[in-house]
């Protein structure tokens, strides 16, 4: 008997039976759904009744307001209205031309000179890590025993960096000299430089120094190159100090 | 910062609207709506936005060819939406600034204002970045460079690990994600204007956000003029391999960039940030205004709602009662929303002299300025205009307002007066006692200019009240030829002397 009541087709194929979980969970989410949401709706609090009440009430005398207010509005724009003669919508148009001119001039005139057509612009773009502070060392039997069995790694290394250096000449003068704290509240990630500089077109010798161990005089990388700027190009110049790769292009 | 630095500039600015007035009347007077046409061109820049962005590519590679072709292939209908939209965005600009100034001249941005006030300094900057980042969005040599600049602006400030400008380094570098973020910003800025804008006139009573519709027709057809005569094109497409040489900036938007070319991204940050705290703090920069707010009677108020309902500033609020008379509700003053302007005295139906109680009480009063003081103060000039006469010829009694012309300028024999914070402040009883007594053969009342009440709905419902369309009305004894309104600005004296000789005038012909 149950069986068959199972089979029972409701509709393309769908049978009373593969509804079961419907009949189980649908009167726990039922109940929970009441409890929660449902019983302050049907059966409110007197609390829940009376800001309701206050709230029909001061939606009716909103409404109540608007309604004046609109009924009023006819009236009220009769008081003191300025009759539109041909002329005053003459005048009106006066006023509109001067302002639609100035709208449409200034949205796109005067205009402004970014780089001049000879000029080329170089782009420098770098992030290096400096060197660690504090070279690796490896550690003894009696220093890994005294770490926890967790932290017993063979090396030490320190985790700060230092500041890296970056020197970049076009034709022997100096386009830009700038020392980078490596970022991270730990000063242990890498120093980003990115600065752009405008130069004639042409054939220019660029020399590039960075020191990134701390050091004040001696580059620990530098490098130059020939290159050749076309009007207008952008020529983006990297390096990178752990492969060593120039990237200009 | 002198005391007065604001009157020239007002004096200035009066004159400019009084000329507007003659154009466009008062009502459409487009400096007194300001705020309103932002709003409207706010809808305009949102709804053409819409259109567009069906239209849009959000591909990198797409974009350009997509903006081009609404530009060209369709330049009748996405040409001129896509012209609305540039320009609209312009207006709306200038309009924002405008409505900012005028408000900063006039002098209405502190005390309660403040709210308001402060909201508009977020909305300027709302404004220009949903700008910028729309002109991202057509990828043309205009787009690469403010988008580079404004980049290497926000790498200034070292928050990412990376350049962010690095996304733009090289043809092929900018990726389609990155793309698509831009656009996410520039639906997501105009989103936050909105709110902000919401938030900006939350604290105000029937806030002005509707232009009047000859106002609105008049925008519309100057930027479909605009439109036709010079659409919104585009610069040649984006080419990360080389730099523009000379861009077409829109200055309302990008005035920035430059400053930013010669000054470098740290001054300009310095400069935006000065500006926007000292913005900020306009409001409580001296010299500091503290008027003591409203307070309600108890006793005297029946909970009628008629202050509430004519409160500017949503100062006054209806709570039920607390005092166990027979009434459901009475009002209740919000001190931190209270300019004491005096509208809710005004708005009183038991704010009347003619009562013979021993202190004369209303159910809201002002502490500064009651209604026993007002009905002193009237008595006073009253008995004045008794013992002084101008060879017999009619004396009038003038209320005046604290923010129109100063009444004393027309102060002569058989002429006196005072002023009020607002002149709806005043109840029309008023003009009935003055009218009804011996003493004034005429009232003359004298308000802001027509739509430009400082306390935003004076000019409103003082008329309303004469006319008998709004509580308390005058009543219909009053003889309508014996009392006179005029809206003047400081700027008005001729305006009120002739007013005044005129009305004297028709008293004596009356007599």
């Amino acid at each position: 008997m149950m069986g068959d009541l199972f089979h029972i087709e409701i509709i393309g194929g769908l049978r009373l039976g593969h509804l079961w979980p419907v009949f189980i969970i649908g009167p726990l989410v039922g109940f929970l759904f009441y409890h929660l949401t449902l019983k302050d709706i049907f059966n409110p609090s007197p609390e829940v009744k009376e800001m309701k009440r206050l709230q029909k009430l001061e939606r009716r005398r909103r409404k109540d307001v608007r309604e004046l207010d609109s009924k009023l509005r006819k009236e009220r724009s009769t008081v003191g209205r300025y009759p539109m003669t041909p002329s005053r919508l003459f005048a009106q148009a006066v006023f509109y031309v001067p302002f639609a001119f100035m709208v449409a001039h200034f949205s796109n005139t005067p205009p402004y000179s970014v780089v001049s057509p000879d000029q080329a612009l170089i782009k420098m773009s770098m992030t290096l890590p400096g060197q660690h502070k504090e070279k690796c060392h490896k550690r003894t039997k009696e220093e890994i025993a005294e770490l926890s069995p967790n932290m017993r790694a063979p090396m030490k290394c320190s985790r700060e960096r230092w500041p890296v250096l970056v020197e970049l000449k076009l034709d022997g003068k100096l386009l830009y000299r700038e020392t980078l704290k490596p970022v991270g509240i730990t000063g242990d990630g890498q120093s980003s430089f990115y600065e752009n500089f405008k130069a004639p077109a042409g054939r220019h010798t660029m020399s590039l120094g960075i020191i990134d161990d701390g050091g004040d005089e001696k580059f620990n990388y530098f490098l130059e190159k020939e290159i050749t700027l076309e009007p207008v190009q952008v020529m983006v110049f990297s390096f990178d100090t752990v492969t060593g790769a120039v990237y200009v292009k | 910062m002198p005391k007065n630095f604001r009157r020239p500039l007002q004096d200035f600015l009066l004159c400019v609207e009084a000329v507007f007035d003659r154009a466009f009347g008062p009502k459409w007077n487009p400096l007194r709506q300001l705020g309103s046409i932002t709003f409207y061109l706010y809808w305009i820049v949102a709804g053409t936005g819409i259109y567009l962005y069906i239209l849009f590519d959000t591909s990198v590679a797409g974009a350009y060819n997509s903006v081009q072709y609404i530009t060209h292939e369709q330049w009748y209908l996405g040409g001129v939406i896509r012209s609305f939209h540039r320009y609209g965005s312009d207006t709306m600009v200038v309009s924002a600034i405008l409505h900012l100034s005028r408000e900063f001249i006039f002098d209405r941005y502190r005390d309660v204002r403040w709210f308001t006030w402060v909201l508009g300094v977020p909305i300027l900057w709302m404004l220009v970045f949903s700008g910028i980042s729309g002109y991202w969005l057509v990828w043309d040599q205009l787009a690469q460079y403010i988008a580079i600049a404004s980049m290497e602006w926000i790498d200034w400030l070292g928050i990412f690990g990376e350049h962010v400008a690095n996304n733009f380094l090289t043809r092929g570098s900018l990726g389609d994600r990155f793309f698509t973020l831009l656009i996410f910003m520039h639906i997501f800025a105009p989103l936050m204007l909105l709110f902000i804008m919401w938030f900006h006139v939350l604290r105000v009573s029937r806030p002005k956000i509707k232009p009047p519709r000859g106002l609105a027709v008049g925008i519309t057809l100057m930027l479909f003029v605009i439109a036709l005569v010079k659409p919104a094109i585009s610069h040649l497409p984006a080419d990360l391999g080389t730099t523009p040489t000379t861009v077409n900036l829109d200055w309302f938007f990008m005035i920035f960039y430059p400053l930013f070319e010669n000054w470098g991204p740290g001054s300009l940050w310095g400069i935006a940030l000065a500006v926007t705290l000292l913005s900020a703090a306009m409001p409580w920069l001296p010299p500091m205004r503290l008027p003591r707010p409203a307070f309600v009677d108890l006793a005297k108020c029946n909970g009628c709602t008629r202050c509430y309902a004519d409160c500017p500033f949503n100062a006054v609020v209806m709570q039920p009662r607390t005092d166990g008379r027979p009434f459901k509700e009475e009002a209740v003053v919000n001190a931190d929303l209270c300019t004491a302007c005096g509208i809710c005295v005004g708005a009183c139906p038991i704010s009347t002299p003619f009562r013979n109680t021993e202190e004369l009480a209303t159910g809201i009063d002002l502490p500064d300025l009651s209604l026993a003081k007002l009905r002193d103060l009237t008595n006073k000039a009253m008995e004045k205009l008794k013992g002084g006469g101008d060879n017999g010829r009619p004396k009038v009694l003038v209320f005046g307002c604290d923010h129109s012309i100063d009444i004393r300028l027309i102060e002569q024999p058989g002429v006196t007066g005072f002023s009020l914070p607002c002149i709806a402040m005043l109840p029309p009883s008023f003009i009935d006692y003055a009218l009804s007594r011996e003493g004034p053969d005429g009232v003359l009342l004298v308000g802001c200019r027509e739509c430009d009440c400082y306390s935003r709905l004076g000019d409103h419902w003082m008329r309303d009240r004469i006319n008998g369309f709004r509580d308390p009305e005058l009543r219909k004894r009053v003889p309508r030829d014996r009392f006179r309104t005029t809206w003047a600005s400081r700027i008005d004296r001729k305006l009120l002397e002739t007013e005044l000789a005129t009305f004297r005038a028709s008293l004596e012909g009356r007599s």
